[in-house]
């Protein structure tokens, strides 16, 4: 089972490090959801199945290839492979349930307000914000033990397997108050404060990056910690900054622990853990402006997605329609030739693919096709290699 | 004639109609427990000569182990006790079963549901069950069962045939609206399915870069004919093609009138909005299907069609009304405003109340769920008509003030007259069931009994392991 994961890593990080297509967009194919709210959700053919809506939702592509994709309306969660759509997590019902997947509860907001991310782990487990419920839950399937006497004999450990139920729990928080570690302080998980943000990164081991109110957390082996406070944040981004990542926006961890987030999708951050250096990546400028550098660039409350080492960033969605990739120091609106030119939003003639879902290893950008506070369609945007 | 008979809720006039008494709850199957669970969900409800019967879909839909079937009960009138407590297997073929639909036919019960039992795609299957309990059709035959998704069934008896309608995605890239006429024999007479609404097939034509019937993946040189051209605003998701989702059912006896879902891919051209076509039991023949008001369930009265359940105020941030609206038996378009306003400084065209007799349940209860932009079908209702009046029921939820502000449920019904005045005989919604997270209630299910009196039916959810069908009567006095 380790060596499985360390390989799903290095051939993720193989293709991520030499084949990541940064080109002009080739073209987009449908991939999953039609434009039709149902209500508990319609499975079967991906390109035919239908949830209640997938807006200001992030997406993740898990190392067996399956996307996975919340329902913010219902409190499904939805898995997409071969071609098919499946719901796993989630009986329709808003609340807040562990236990067996089908009849787990989460409560991913309300209204306009349904932001939910999913992120996957190198185990393959899934990871969803369950804001409501200042919570972050898992979803995996449970392992059972093989037979007496049998053992892996690579590992030397008792070998395991998927029993074949997938099982929800909480990892982070977990509905009550809770409590604020101090710096360095590390608590059971599921007493922590701000156990949940509506965007959050999952490192390859299962451990947790958020920023929420007070600070940027971590959560490892069901223990808790702070790894910033709100305050010392904002010494080094500036002193009425806002910290929590929620509500469009989008966080993530690289391999070599630099947290990045984007609180009310207006301005990239991002965070050293292993030096506690906090710095101002994009976003200073006018909204919905490519200037010449990035972070004179101007976001307008928007979805960030990236790839695994943050070289290639997306945004688009919330108030934008328009995808733009932050790439070699420019930003660039994608334009509707396939091509990537600098400018305002407003003032070219942009291909709007609208919400940014998630980067894949390939460079595969996914979006929602909808327009703003509709349910979408899951598209592949396809670009040319370098 | 008007598409919509306008009235107001007259409070004065309410005092004189006769109180709605609600019956204790009865679990209608709890010795149905299978693999130690008792889930029951998306209950539906008929009533025979003799008794009613309720359908729902039983079991896990856990991934890779589902056990989701159709199963039924026959509930005694008058007590609303349940005729077998453990259930009556309908349908246990592979895979998900499940949103059964039924109607009667003055001898036995036509069960329908979508089923995913090859694995790929939904179809519709059904099944006759007797008064007696009996299933006819032993796991249930096709109605409809082609490629692409046949799904939300949609059930009821017109001149001596069944109309079993559904949504199907057979025109892609949206949803369309067909339906089948089956015998009581149980002999399906449109195998293919007719279309009653669906999208202008040359819009789509015109649209389609190269042929994508099928869901079938491209080759590689459809691939780089056709989905590396999908870019700019000429593609599909920017087109307004319209999905047509989620049917609903009744009978007058001769013809069958659906409701249901009509959606655009443009927020700003075009809301969700609900539509409605009669199909003519006898030839299959099909009006021009018409936008409507109100709610998506459909009630003959015996004068028109009451459509209850929550009806949607337009705007950015559209909230549920509790209540019905009227419809001729021939149905006519609906003006303009297909929503209810909130504000009495209406536009021009907009009259408060437009979608007939409404309950303002988000003021009643305090808000709480503002369900997203655009949505219309959010909180699963019902509706039956027993000649006098017709009740109409929704789910609905809201947040706790206070505490841990936990998602609160409950079912909720009032009446609307149909005797004579088309208006509201309750002020206020009667609370049902209710149950605050992690419990639930939801789904409700009614049908229209002997002596005026109503099954109410609706899941209940208290336990990962237990989420039973439970039911009441429900009567005036």
């Amino acid at each position: 089972m380790r060596y499985s994961v360390a390989l799903v890593v290095l051939l993720a990080a193989a293709a991520q490090a030499g084949q990541l297509a940064t080109g002009n967009a080739l073209g987009c194919e449908h991939v999953a959801f039609v434009r039709a709210g149902v209500v508990g959700g319609l499975v079967g053919p991906a390109r035919e199945c239908a949830a209640g809506d997938n807006r200001d939702i992030r997406c993740c592509l898990a190392p067996d290839g399956a996307i996975w994709v919340p329902d913010s309306r219902d409190c499904l969660v939805y898995r997409i492979k071969d071609g098919q759509a499946r719901i796993v997590a989630g009986c329709g019902v808003k609340g807040y349930r562990d236990g067996p997947a089908d009849r787990a509860m989460f409560d991913f907001g309300v209204g306009s307000y349904c932001d939910v991310e999913t992120n996957c782990d190198a185990a393959g487990n899934i990871y969803v914000s369950d804001m409501m419920n200042n919570a972050i839950r898992r979803i995996f399937r449970k392992q059972e033990s093989a037979p007496p006497g049998r053992k892996d004999s690579a590992s030397e450990t008792r070998t395991t397997r998927p029993d074949g139920t997938w099982w929800v729990e909480t990892v982070s928080g977990g509905g009550k108050k809770g409590r604020e570690p101090k710096k360095g302080e590390w608590i059971p998980a599921s007493e922590l404060r701000f156990g949940g943000a509506s965007r959050f990164a999952v490192a390859d081991d299962g451990t947790l990056f958020f920023a929420n109110y007070g600070g940027i957390y971590q959560v490892k082996e069901g223990k808790a910690t702070r790894l910033a406070t709100h305050e010392e944040l904002q010494a080094q981004l500036g002193p009425k900054k806002p910290i929590a990542d929620w509500h469009v926006g989008g966080s993530h961890i690289t391999p070599d622990g630099v947290f990045y987030w984007v609180p009310g999708g207006q301005e990239i951050y991002r965070f050293d853990t292993k030096t506690g250096r906090a710095e101002i990546v994009a976003g200073e400028g006018p909204k919905q402006t490519d200037a010449a550098t990035v972070r004179e660039s101007g976001f307008h409350t928007v979805d960030v997605v990236y790839s695994r080492d943050a070289s290639v960033i997306y945004t688009g969605g919330g108030d934008e329609s328009v995808p733009r990739r932050i790439h070699n120091g420019t930003v660039k609106h994608l334009q509707k030739d396939g091509t990537f030119k600098a400018g305002k939003e407003q003032d070219r003639d942009n291909w709007r693919l609208y919400q940014v879902a998630f980067l894949s290893p390939e460079g595969d950008l996914y979006t929602f096709c909808g327009i703003y506070a509709w349910a979408g369609w899951l598209v592949k945007v396809r670009f040319a290699k370098e | 004639m008007r598409a919509l008979v306008l009235l107001l809720a007259s409070f004065g006039s309410m005092a004189a109609a006769a109180e709605l008494v609600v019956g204790e709850p009865v679990t209608i199957a709890p010795e149905c427990v299978r693999d130690g669970a008792l889930v029951q969900a998306t209950p539906a409800a008929a009533f025979g000569k003799k008794v009613y019967l309720i359908v729902w879909s039983d079991g896990s839909r856990m991934l890779g182990k589902e056990t989701a079937d159709i199963y039924c009960a026959r509930v005694e009138p008058g007590t609303g006790n349940s005729l077998d407590p453990k259930g009556i297997v309908v349908c246990k073929a592979e895979n998900l079963q499940s949103r059964p639909a039924v109607a009667f036919d003055g001898t036995n019960f036509l069960v329908a549901w979508e089923d995913l039992r090859n694995g790929m795609d939904h179809d519709i299957y059904a099944a006759r069950v007797s008064e007696e309990g009996k299933v006819l059709d032993s796991d249930g035959f096709p109605v409809v069962k082609r490629a692409n998704n046949q799904a939300w069934p949609a059930v009821a008896f017109a001149a001596g045939n069944y109309i079993v309608a559904w949504m199907d995605a057979r025109q892609y890239p949206v949803y369309g609206i067909y339906f089948a006429r089956v015998t009581p024999e149980g002999k399906v007479l449109d195998p293919e399915g007719l279309p009653a609404d669906v999208e202008d097939a040359a819009k789509i034509a015109k649209l389609k870069p190269v042929a994508r019937d099928s869901v079938a993946e491209p080759s590689a040189a459809e691939r780089r004919a056709t989905t590396e051209t999908w870019m700019g605003d000429k593609d599909y998701w920017w087109q307004p093609l319209a999905s047509r989702t989620c049917p609903a059912a009744s009978s007058n006896g001769t013809s069958v009138l659906l409701v249901y879902t009509k959606e655009y891919p443009f927020a700003g051209s075009g809301r969700p909005g609900l539509a409605a076509t009669l199909i003519r039991g006898a030839d299959a023949s099909v009006s021009q299907p018409v936008k409507v008001a109100g709610g998506p369930s459909p009630a003959w009265t015996g004068k028109g069609w009451a459509l209850g359940g929550p009806a949607w105020q337009s705007g950015w941030t559209p909230t549920p009304f509790l209540g019905a609206a009227f419809l001729p038996e021939t149905p006519v378009e609906a003006k303009e405003s297909a929503s209810p306003t909130r504000k009495p400084s209406a536009p021009e065209g907009r009259t408060p109340g437009d979608a007939g007799a409404t309950v303002d349940v988000v003021k009643m209860f305090g808000g709480g769920y503002n369900v997203g932009k655009g949505s219309t079908a959010s909180f699963p209702s019902a509706a039956a008509s027993n000649g006098r009046n017709t009740i109409v029921a929704m789910q609905y939820a809201w947040r706790e003030k206070s505490g841990d502000k936990r998602p609160v449920f409950a079912i909720l019904a009032l009446r609307v007259s149909t005797e004579g005045e088309f208006k509201l005989l309750d002020p206020t919604p009667l609370t049902i069931a209710s149950a605050t997270s992690p419990q639930s209630v939801g789904h409700p299910a009614i049908a229209a009994g002997p002596k005026g009196e109503y099954l109410l039916a609706c899941q209940s959810d208290s336990d990962v392991a237990k989420c039973p069908i439970i039911a009441r009567i429900v009567r005036e006095e």
